[in-house]
């Protein structure tokens, strides 16, 4: 609420709910829309606001709003969320610094057994192990006679990590230029010319955010400083964060000099 | 995560709302929920917008 700087949370009990609100913040769960009209109408300062933003809204909601606060214009804010996420906090862009590195154990977890009968699921058991919760993408393991194809994505701290790309005796291929086109300006165009194969940049963070852009969407959009992304072309992908100058790879092998002998690559 | 990053993102939503104009914001997407109050979703994803089907 902008008038109460408050924030009320639809919830039954206190657990996960953050210590900034409280209990008396919460309002319950229920299949009746008279409860939840009388629940929203009690927040302090919703029954009078003029604009209510959603970001997700049904025909329900819209009848309800009408009662619980009937001066008020229902306004899309999809954009308001989009545009406030796409730029990255210093702290945000190392998280998703460190989810990369949890999703580089997966890959390490591939690579160490190529032969192993399940590799996904080694994948998954090391990224688990270090904090990963969810994959974030469909995990891709195969091999095409010497090179192995991985790619994985997981959520570690609310936050996503993601790397691709075709490993030859355990060593990944270069980078595309698709990577370092990642710039503060960069344009439609400019990626599009950088591409290889099959291509998508999109805004990475707490999941699949904006920028889309790809051969057929984007055309209009321009990256900027802050922004991270998710960049993928044919099988490599990494995650870059734009800069004011290089882009900054955020899913850099936590290895300096290749993989160490006898770890597998 | 820190409480100050869950705080300075709840501000920056809070200043975008002041921006546009906008009272109160009702949120239903599990992530822009996170984002906006630190409420831990147990890592649910929203749907890949890239995938068909999904616009």
């Amino acid at each position: 609420m902008a008038e109460t700087q408050r924030t009320h949370l639809l919830s039954s009990w206190d657990a996960g709910i953050p210590e900034h609100v409280p209990f008396d913040d919460l309002y319950p769960i229920t299949w009746n829309p008279e409860i939840m009209a009388s629940s929203m109408a009690a927040i302090g300062g919703l029954s009078t606001a003029r604009r209510i933003g959603v970001d997700a809204c049904s025909p329900g909601f819209i009848r309800a709003a009408a009662r619980f606060a009937p001066g008020s214009q229902i306004v899309p804010c999809d954009d308001l969320m989009a545009s406030v996420r796409a730029v990255k906090l210093v702290e945000e862009i190392e998280l998703v610094r460190s989810a990369c590195r949890v999703v580089w154990s997966g890959v390490e977890a591939v690579l160490d057994r190529p032969d192993a009968p399940t590799p996904i699921a080694n994948a998954l058991v090391a990224m688990a192990a270090l904090g990963a919760t969810i994959p974030s993408s469909e995990p891709v393991v195969r091999s095409e006679g010497d090179t192995m194809v991985v790619d994985l994505g997981a959520m570690v701290d609310l936050y996503e990590g993601g790397v691709g790309g075709r490993f030859v005796d355990g060593r990944r291929e270069h980078a595309p230029a698709l990577v370092d086109a990642c710039r503060d300006g960069a344009t439609h165009e400019d990626l599009a010319q950088s591409s290889t194969g099959p291509w998508l940049v999109r805004g990475l963070g707490m999941g699949y955010e904006t920028p889309m852009i790809d051969a057929q969407r984007g055309q209009d959009l321009t990256l900027m400083t802050g922004m991270v992304l998710s960049v993928t072309d044919g099988d490599h992908r990494d995650v870059v964060a734009v800069t004011s100058g290089e882009p900054d790879v955020l899913s850099t092998p936590p290895y300096l000099a290749g993989r160490p002998a006898g770890s597998g690559a | 995560m820190t409480s100050e990053l869950v705080a300075t993102r709840r501000r920056r939503v809070l200043d975008a709302m002041s921006e546009r104009g906008v009272d109160a914001l009702v949120l239903g997407r599990q992530d822009n929920v996170g984002y906006s109050t630190g409420m831990a979703a147990c890592g649910r994803l929203e749907p890949d917008p890239s995938e068909p089907g999904v616009s």
